[in-house]
Parts: C-alpha cells; sequence; structure tokens
C-alpha cells in the first residue's frame, strides 16, 4: 500500500548516511532516493559549476549515484559519504575533461539559475545574474584543480583535508591551490573592498 | 520645537557640480557630485545635531562662534532618469536656531533601488557646543577638540572622537570605536560597540577607572592598570582612584585601553596578566572564549569555554565539555560523556558510556546512547535515536522522540508531544511518559507484553481521547477539577513491565507498529 | 616580511575558519598590524564573499527520474510509466485511511475509539459540483483543483488527518469532518491546498495537540524550496504569534527556520516579535537563528529588527547563545 511505502521513506530520512549504505551494501536499493535526494543538489551543481555544461552535469549526477550503488562495498563506515561521492564526482569530472571530444563543449555557456522568488526585485536580480556569469567567467580562468578545490571549499564547504582526499593530494597542496586561486580570482573579479563595502561597484 | 529657519540646502543656487561620466570602464553608472556650504549663527553653549544615513561625517570645534556647514552629495544611478531622481530625492534640511542647530540628510522611505546616495559632511562647530551625531553606516565619523558632550551612534565604521573632553556616549553595532584624549580625562565615557572594537587611548598620567564588558571578547591594555573581576565584568583603576568612568563594552570584539602613541597589538591581555602576575594572590578571572575543531583526542578530555563552538569527531576517553554559549557536537564518545551548556544546540553521535547532556536552551540530539543517561533541556527538542540503557529525559518545552528504546526510558516535557518507539525486539519495558501540553505516541512490537496505565486528562473529552492498536485495556471516565479523566489500564499481552502514560489537553496513541513493511503491491 | 608571507600562507586556512584559536588569534592580530596584510586579507575576504553570488542551480527532476528508474524495481517508480495508476491508488489509500478509523488506531485489532462530537455543517465548495459524484457518502474524496480555494464562513472541521504524498506523484492529502468525512488530495503547491492547511493550522478549534501535527507534517510536505509558499509560512508566524503552547510555538518557529529564506515582512515581524517576548527561551534561540540565517544570506533587516538584536545582544540575563547570535545576525547588517 502506498502510504506505508511514504512511511517507509519518510523513515529513511531519520537514519543517517552510515545506516542507509549500509542498507545498499546488504543489497537493498530502497534508500537510494534518499541519498540521492540528501546529495543530488550538491553533485549536480558541483559539476555543473566545474565543466560549465548543464547536459554533462546531468550525466554525471546520474553515473556517481548509479557507481555508488554499484561500488557500496568500497565504501567504508568510518568515511562521510559526501568525501566519498565528491571523490567519484571529481574523477568523472576529470575524465570527461580529458576526453578530446569534450574539449569544444566546455565553452558552452548554460545557466539554469533557481527562479527568483516573487518578492526579489527585477533589478536585484539582474544585478546578481551579472555576478552569476562574472564569477562563472572566473572560474573558468583557472586550472582545473585549482577550480575543483575553489568549488569544494567555497561551494561545498568540505574542509582542506577532505578535498585532499579527493584530489588525491596533499593538504598543503589544496592549500597552495585555493590560495593561487583566490589570487586569480580576487584580479579577475577585482572586488572593491577599500571603502567598506561593495554595493556601490555593485550597481 | 520650534522652527524658526528652515532651509532647503539643495534648492540653494551656490552650487559646485562635477559631472563624472562612467566612473568604470566595466559599468555604465551615471554619477553627480555637488557641494555646498552655509554659515549659521549658533551660541558657544549651544547644540548641533547631526542625522544622516551614509556617507562620512567630520565634526571640528574651534574657538569662534557660528557654524559653518559643508556638504557632498554623490548620487549614483544605473542611467540618467535614475540619477536625476536620485538627486531630487536626496535632500538636507537645516533646522533650529542659534540655540540648537539640527542637519538632516532626507531620503525617501522606499529608495528606488537604480540609484544611491551619499553625503559627506564637514562641519565646523564653536569647540564648547554639545554635540549629537546619528548615521547609519558612515564610514567614517570624527569629532575632534570638542569641549562639550557628545553623542554618537553609528551601525557600520569607525567612529574616531580626537580630543573629546565633555561627557562621551558613542555606540556602535559593528564598527570600531577609537577615543584619543589629549589631556587627562574629566568626564565619564560610556563606549560601545557589539561586533567592533573599543580603542582609548591616554596618557601615564591619566587616572581613571575602567569598567569593561564583553561576551566574546578580550580586554588589552598597555598601562599599568590593576582590577578586578567580577563575573565577565572588569573594574580596574589606572593611578589613583577617583577619577571618571571609561566604560567600555565590545561583547563581541576586544576593549582596549593604550598609551598614547601605542598600538593595538602592543597591548596584553587583562586576563593574561593577572593570571602570570604570581606574586599576587590567585583572583577569579574569567574563561577565556575559545573553540575546537578537531578530528581525534585521545583519552580523557576536558573542555571549558565561555563562548564557542566544539566540534570533535571521536573521543577515546572520557569527555567532558562546559560551555556558556556555543554549539556542541561530538560524533563518537567511546567512554562516558558529560556536556552541559548554558544555551545551545547539542549534537552528539555514538556514546558509549554513561551520557549526561544538558543544555539551558536548544534542541538536542543523540544518535547513540549505549549506556543510557540524562538528556535535559530549558527548552527544546530532544531526539534520541537509540538508547540501550535506563534513560531519562526532560524538557521544559518542546517535543521528546526516541525512537529505538532498548532500555527503560523515563521522559517528560512541560509542552510538547512525546514519541517513544521500543526496540522491536524487546519483549517488556519500562516506559514512562508524561506531556503536559501535548500528544503522547508510544510503538511497540505486536508482542510486547506490559502493564498499561495510560491516563489523559483534558478538556475537550469529544477530541482528545486514547487509541490502542493491543486488545487488553479498560477505560473510565471520570470528572477530575473541572477536566475528564480518561484512563485506559491493563495488561497487554499477558502483563509485563510497566508502561505510564500521561498526556494533558493531548491525545495518547498506542501502536504496535515499530515499522513498517517496505512492500509496495503493484496493480496488476 | 617573512613573517607577512607565512601569515598569507594561512590566510587561506583563515577563510575556512579552520586554524585553531591560537593561529587564527596570531594571523588576525598579524593583519590587524600590518597595513598590506590587511589590505590583502580584506580583498581576499571581499572576494571569497563575492563568491557567494553563484547561486545554486537546480536538478532538473528528470535527473533524478532517470536514475531511480535504472536503479529501483518497477513497482516503486510507477509514476514514471503510468501517472494515473498512481493517483487511483492514492485516492484508494485514503479511503481505506479513512474507513479504518484513524491513522493510529489504522489496524483490524478493534480499537478503541472513543467517539467525537456530531460535526457542524458549514462548506468547503466544490467549484463545480456537478463533478462530485457522491450523494450521502460518508467518505469524499476531492482533488485540491476541484475545491474553490476560498473557504468560506469559518467551517468547522474537525478529526484532521493527514495522508502522505507519493515522491513519485507528488500528492498530498488532508481529511477531516466537516458533514461528512471529506479528504482534499492535490500537490502541496495547489493553491486550495495550500489555504486549506493555512486555515488547519490557524483555526483548528482549541487544537494544540493536533496543530501540533499539523505542523510536522506542513514541514514535511513544504520544506522543499520549490514548494515553499508565504501563505504556509504565514500561518506559522500566527501560530508562533497566538498559541498558548510553548511546545507548538518552539515546533511553529523551528519549522519557519527550516523553511527556505522566502519568508515575507509578516514572517520576520513575528520572528522579531518571537525574539523579544516569547517566554521561552528555545523560542527566543530558534527565532534568532532564523534571523541570523536570514540576515547571512544578505536580507535587508529593517529599523525595528535591528533594535530588537541590538537589545537582545547587550540583555545580560539572557541566555548567552542569543545574545551571541543577535550579535552574529548583526553582523551581517548592510546599509
Amino acid at each position: 500500500m502506498p502510504s506505508s511505502y511514504h512511511t517507509e521513506t519518510r523513515e529513511m530520512k531519520h537514519l543517517s548516511d552510515q545506516e542507509l549504505m549500509k542498507l545498499v551494501q546488504a543489497g537493498d536499493f530502497t534508500p537510494a532516493s534518499e541519498i540521492y535526494d540528501r546529495y543530488s543538489a550538491r553533485i549536480y551543481n558541483f559539476a555543473f559549476r566545474f565543466l560549465k555544461n548543464s547536459e554533462a552535469a546531468e550525466d554525471a549526477t546520474q553515473e556517481v549515484f548509479v557507481k555508488m550503488l554499484k561500488h557500496a562495498n568500497q565504501f567504508h563506515g568510518d568515511a562521510k559519504l559526501s568525501t566519498w561521492l565528491f571523490s567519484i564526482t571529481a574523477n568523472w569530472c576529470r575524465d570527461y575533461l580529458r576526453k578530446a571530444d569534450n574539449k569544444t563543449k566546455e565553452t558552452e555557456e548554460v545557466l539554469i539559475s533557481l527562479p527568483a522568488s516573487s518578492e526579489e526585485r527585477p533589478d536585484r536580480r539582474l544585478e546578481t545574474r551579472e555576478n552569476e556569469l562574472r564569477i562563472q567567467k572566473a572560474l573558468q580562468v583557472l586550472t582545473p584543480e585549482q577550480r575543483e578545490a575553489i568549488l569544494l571549499s567555497r561551494y561545498q564547504g568540505l574542509s582542506y583535508a577532505e578535498i585532499a582526499q579527493i584530489a588525491g593530494c596533499s593538504e598543503g597542496a589544496v592549500k597552495t591551490r585555493v590560495f593561487r586561486a583566490m589570487e586569480t580570482l580576487k584580479k579577475a573579479l577585482s572586488v572593491e573592498t577599500r571603502g567598506g563595502g561593495r554595493w556601490l561597484s555593485a550597481i | 520645537m520650534r522652527l524658526r529657519n528652515r532651509t532647503l540646502l539643495t534648492a540653494a543656487v551656490l552650487l559646485i557640480a562635477t559631472n563624472a561620466f562612467a566612473k568604470d570602464a566595466g559599468t555604465k553608472d551615471f554619477s553627480y557630485t555637488e557641494s555646498y556650504s552655509k554659515e549659521y549663527a549658533l551660541d558657544i553653549s549651544g547644540s548641533f545635531w547631526i542625522d544622516n544615513t551614509l556617507g562620512n561625517i567630520e565634526v571640528v570645534g574651534v574657538d569662534a562662534p557660528g557654524m559653518m556647514v559643508t556638504f557632498r552629495k554623490t548620487t549614483t544611478g544605473i542611467d540618467k532618469a535614475a540619477l536625476q531622481e536620485g538627486r531630487d530625492q536626496t535632500q538636507v534640511y537645516t533646522e533650529g536656531d542659534s540655540r540648537l542647530r539640527s542637519v538632516r540628510t532626507v531620503l525617501p522611505m522606499l529608495r528606488n533601488p537604480r540609484w544611491i546616495s551619499a553625503i559627506d559632511y564637514t562641519i565646523r562647530v564653536p569647540r564648547t557646543v554639545h554635540v549629537k551625531i546619528v548615521s547609519h553606516s558612515s564610514d567614517h565619523i570624527h569629532v575632534a577638540n570638542i569641549s562639550g558632550n557628545v553623542t554618537v551612534k553609528n551601525v557600520n565604521g569607525t567612529i574616531r572622537l580626537d580630543d573629546v573632553s565633555g561627557a562621551t556616549i558613542v555606540e556602535s553595532i559593528n564598527g570600531n570605536v577609537i577615543v584619543e584624549y589629549a589631556g587627562r580625562p574629566v568626564a565619564n565615557a560610556l563606549l560601545s560597540s557589539i561586533n567592533g572594537q573599543i580603542q582609548v587611548y591616554m596618557s601615564p598620567e591619566a587616572s581613571v577607572e575602567w569598567l569593561a564588558n564583553t561576551i566574546k571578547g578580550d580586554y588589552l591594555t598597555n598601562l599599568p592598570v590593576r582590577g578586578l573581576f567580577n563575573g565577565s565584568v572588569f573594574r580596574g583603576n589606572l593611578n589613583s582612584s577617583g577619577g571618571p568612568t571609561i566604560s567600555t563594552t565590545s561583547l563581541m570584539n576586544g576593549s582596549f585601553l593604550l598609551r598614547r602613541g601605542t598600538k593595538p597589538a602592543d597591548a596584553h591581555s587583562v586576563i593574561q596578566i593577572m593570571t602570570s602576575d604570581r606574586t599576587a594572590p590567585p583572583r577569579p578571572v574569567p574563561l577565556i572564549s575559545r573553540t575546537i575543531q578537531q578530528p581525534i583526542i585521545e583519552g580523557n578530555w576536558t573542555f571549558s569555554t565561555n563562548v564557542g563552538n566544539v566540534q570533535v569527531g571521536q573521543v577515546r576517553g572520557d569527555a567532558r565539555v562546559d560551555t556558556g554559549a556555543g554549539e556542541v557536537e561530538l560524533d563518537t564518545v567511546t567512554g562516558s560523556c558529560t556536556v552541559t551548556s548554558l544555551g545551545g544546540p547539542l549534537n552528539l553521535g555514538e556514546i558509549s558510556g554513561w551520557l549526561i547532556a544538558r543544555t539551558r536552551a536548544g534542541d538536542v540530539l543523540v544518535r547513540g546512547a549505549r549506556s543510557g543517561g540524562i538528556i535535559s533541556t530549558g527548552g527544546g527538542i530532544v531526539q534520541l535515536f537509540y538508547t540501550a540503557g535506563p534513560t531519562n529525559i526532560h524538557s521544559d518545552g518542546g517535543d521528546i522522540i526516541v525512537r529505538q528504546a532498548a532500555g527503560p526510558v523515563s521522559a517528560d516535557t512541560h509542552s510538547g508531544d512525546i514519541t517513544i518507539t521500543v526496540d522491536a525486539s524487546a519483549r517488556t519495558q519500562k516506559i514512562e511518559a508524561k506531556a503536559y501540553q501535548g500528544n503522547v505516541i508510544f510503538n511497540a512490537g505486536p508482542r510486547f507484553a506490559a502493564d498499561v496505565d495510560a491516563t489523559v486528562l483534558t478538556s475537550d473529552p469529544d477530541s482528545d481521547s486514547i487509541h490502542s492498536d493491543f486488545h487488553g485495556l479498560t477505560i473510565r471516565k471520570d470528572q477530575a477539577n473541572g477536566k475528564t479523566r480518561i484512563r485506559a489500564t491493563g495488561k497487554i499481552n499477558g502483563g509485563g513491565e510497566r508502561v505510564e502514560l500521561y498526556s494533558e489537553d493531548g491525545d495518547i496513541h498506542i501502536s504496535s507498529r515499530t515499522q513498517v513493511p517496505i512492500s509496495v503491491t503493484s496493480p496488476q | 616580511m617573512a613573517e607577512c608571507d607565512l601569515m598569507r600562507e594561512s590566510m587561506p586556512f583563515l577563510l575556512t575558519e579552520s586554524l585553531d584559536s591560537e593561529s587564527r588569534e596570531r594571523t588576525h592580530r598579524h593583519i590587524e598590524g600590518c597595513a598590506e596584510c590587511s589590505q590583502e586579507w580584506l580583498d581576499l575576504k571581499g572576494t571569497w564573499q563575492f563568491l557567494a553570488e553563484l547561486p545554486e542551480v537546480e536538478v532538473p527532476s528528470r535527473v533524478r527520474d532517470r536514475f531511480l528508474a535504472e536503479v529501483l524495481p518497477p513497482a516503486n517508480v510507477v509514476s514514471i510509466t503510468s501517472r494515473r495508476w498512481v493517483r487511483y491508488v492514492a485516492q484508494a489509500a485514503a479511503v481505506v485511511f479513512l474507513v479504518g478509523g484513524s491513522y493510529w488506531a489504522g489496524g483490524r485489532t478493534a480499537p478503541i475509539r472513543l467517539g467525537s462530537s456530531p460535526a457542524i455543517v458549514e462548506s468547503v465548495r466544490p467549484i463545480q459540483p456537478a463533478l462530485a459524484p457522491f450523494s450521502i457518502a460518508e467518505n469524499r474524496v476531492l482533488q485540491a483543483s476541484s475545491v474553490s480555494p476560498n473557504i468560506e464562513g469559518r467551517p468547522n472541521i474537525e478529526n484532521v488527518q493527514f495522508v502522505n504524498g507519493s515522491p513519485n506523484d507528488d500528492q498530498i492529502g488532508v481529511s477531516f469532518d466537516i458533514t461528512s468525512h471529506v479528504t482534499v488530495n492535490g500537490k502541496p503547491t495547489d493553491k486550495s491546498m495550500v489555504r486549506l492547511l493555512s486555515y488547519v493550522l490557524e483555526n483548528e478549534d482549541r487544537m494544540s495537540p493536533s496543530r501540533s501535527r499539523a505542523i510536522d507534517w506542513v514541514r514535511a510536505a513544504y520544506s522543499d524550496p520549490a514548494k515553499a509558499d508565504p501563505e504556509i509560512a504565514k500561518a506559522l508566524a500566527n501560530v508562533l504569534r497566538n498559541d498558548e503552547h510553548q511546545g507548538v510555538r518552539i515546533k511553529a518557529v523551528d519549522t519557519l527556520k527550516s523553511l527556505p529564506p522566502s519568508l515575507t515582512a509578516d514572517t520576520r515581524q513575528a520572528l522579531i516579535e518571537a525574539l523579544k517576548s516569547d517566554p521561552n527561551p528555545a523560542v527566543r534561540l530558534k527565532a534568532v537563528e532564523a534571523l541570523a540565517r536570514l540576515a547571512s544570506s544578505g536580507e535587508p533587516l529593517d529599523a525595528a529588527a535591528l533594535d530588537t538584536l541590538r537589545q537582545k545582544a547587550g540583555q545580560d540575563d539572557e541566555v548567552l547563545y542569543v545574545r551571541v547570535k543577535a550579535a552574529e545576525a548583526l553582523s551581517h547588517v548592510r546599509p
């Protein structure tokens, strides 16, 4: 009966990532949708901003979650599920960039922002939109390694240690990547901080 | 106040205007800057008030009567029309007479976001007048050479007072407050900022009483201050007592009392000075604010702070955490765990030993209490996913949810719902749940055995009641103190441990499901 | 100079606030005393903050469908193949549910159910009565789209139950007694559904206990940003203002906090009032957390909100955590 099924999916909400993964490891894929709901937005956003291509981001999201189920046994209970998922995603994205035939698609500019809430004023939306374009453009100036580090630390809130694990390098290297990336972004975005705020330059 | 002389300054003819187009290659803003100045009569014992929204303010005292107002208005719009509207709608008014002059920036209640304007003021007044400044976001407010009383309020931006000798009140929210005394301070000063710093500079010969308060910051000095703590409040003296009181309150940042010509970096924490002074008898000093974020801690661990968040992955031993305010997050504790907070949410993972978790206000979430324990909050939602020992839960207001009780549980809340689900394999378990304003939901497996005593006390017996999936309960209704008492008692599955449920103005549900089957039938 | 290099190297850690307190303090001290590093830090921090302007994009729902279709057995993803079927089951489920009595009694084990009071006739009228083929049926199931969003009079609805929506077909349900037992099914975003739920939240007669259940349920149905609705937020705000039971107020403010920051001015005002004067510390704490979250997302705060926050931050006898959070909210105030 559907209602019992829903109660079941509601129960899933209260399980930890580790508990959900234990079910998956035992061959029960019922938690798939719950895990998807917890992480798909982060995975998709990372892939989208990293590749700047919505089609590829969709593929990445789909394949990352399928991989997660297929290789569930590689997941260790003491690790964080997010870190593991981002490792799979980052690998996928790197592979994608490596493939020569994708090079042309890389410059595609697809931006699907969340619809603005009705309260928001149109001019504010325009401004945000312009800033979004500026940032997206600036991100593309970075090397893939730097971009990965920035996306994971700034937008996904991962620690440098976690990023090091994902990128397969030392924590120090991650820090350097972030620093270099920030130096580049600073120049590319030339955010005004003198005079106590950036509102003037934003209008 | 009677308005004797009200002038709309912007309407005046005297305009020095510069039209600056396209200030930036990238943006196409239109910008216009105009300046104006005018003299007014102002008595040497008069007052001057200014009220601005955005832009710098400088008030300088001189040894001459009269007042000179100079301002510079900068308007920026996204197109010419917006610029013109901004210029029209940003106006400066002066009001009052030679006893009290006031200058105000007037903006429409709802500013069109297509333009923005700022006004920088420079005002010259007799040095003996009283000055009052109110602004929202002045980057800099500077008052110099005034012997009257000075009051300044601002939200963002720095407030700086140089050689102000009258009584002083300064309030900021996010800006720093810097006060420099030229001579010895002779009047009281009340300086406060919520997130900004307070810096007071004076001669080492000055005599003042320093009263400082903070939530999260520190008190620092490089002057020979002696004093005592009373809780977090520091009361100290520079040189002999009897001087004026300088009160500094920086809730989240530091207060500095500094020798003229030195920098904040030269100062030391009063707490450090007091704790390092071996010759002095030990005195109470407040806890220092600190936060901790660490993956693993080996062995037993004790941590206390007055303000600060705690985030630790694993404690391999006993953990003991005290915080005055902050979020506490412990993932795993292999030993016992005692967490007390004067306010803030507690987020605890697997606790192997005995658990004591108390917060004066905030939610408590515990994933696993292997040995049971005590959980209490002065207000907030308590969620316990698993417990295997005797557990006592209390909330002064808020829901209590126990998802899998493999040990006896006693829970009560002054207001809120209680949901307790016993472990599916448990045959019997002692449970007590009391919701003084709310529902009680008790879930157990179909073969769960217990002596049940469930009571609902309600003023609305038509809607509040007791529901049970189990056979064997007898229901009685009677009146008590003008309310209806509904009571269900009896043995389920032959009887066992006592299950006592109580709800005032709510329902009681005794349900035989601990888990819901996963199956989904297909239509065929 | 060497020190500057060293300090600059720790700046990335400062950005993510991952320095231990001692090094953090040391770095900040240095930055405060060194003009060059201070500018560098401001620029870095400004850039870091500016990066927040990159909005989060929504995952197209087809990705989810595609993924679930690939990994789950067909029965669970029936919505992809046959939406009509799901709707049929949803209605059938609702009816079964109603026939079986309450959710909690729900089984075949002879529930103890003390009688409910006779219901009062009022109106939740179908727009097209001709399309509602029931006469003296005890249980009606209506689609929200066939119910007028305007609830007329103040119908006395009782015995309210909620029917969960399927994640696949996005339907939820509310059932209650008016003259007969009525169930209204629809999407959470259907205006009629929103109105009906707001009505249940705000008007259900003397019903803090049920209201408390209603809030739980509303939270599950509306916390998704795509479904957020200002009317629901407003109804919760009114519960926060008016319910005499602190447990219910805690739940209401907790739910408001979890709703995306599409809160209207009125809702914000309710948070301010709660922070100012609610006697329960947990309500104040959650209200200030919600305000701090709003402020940090760049929402402007009006003068009254500023005043309340300032007063709270400085109030000696307030819970310290509330004071700290109030200060935090203030630190985000922009012109």
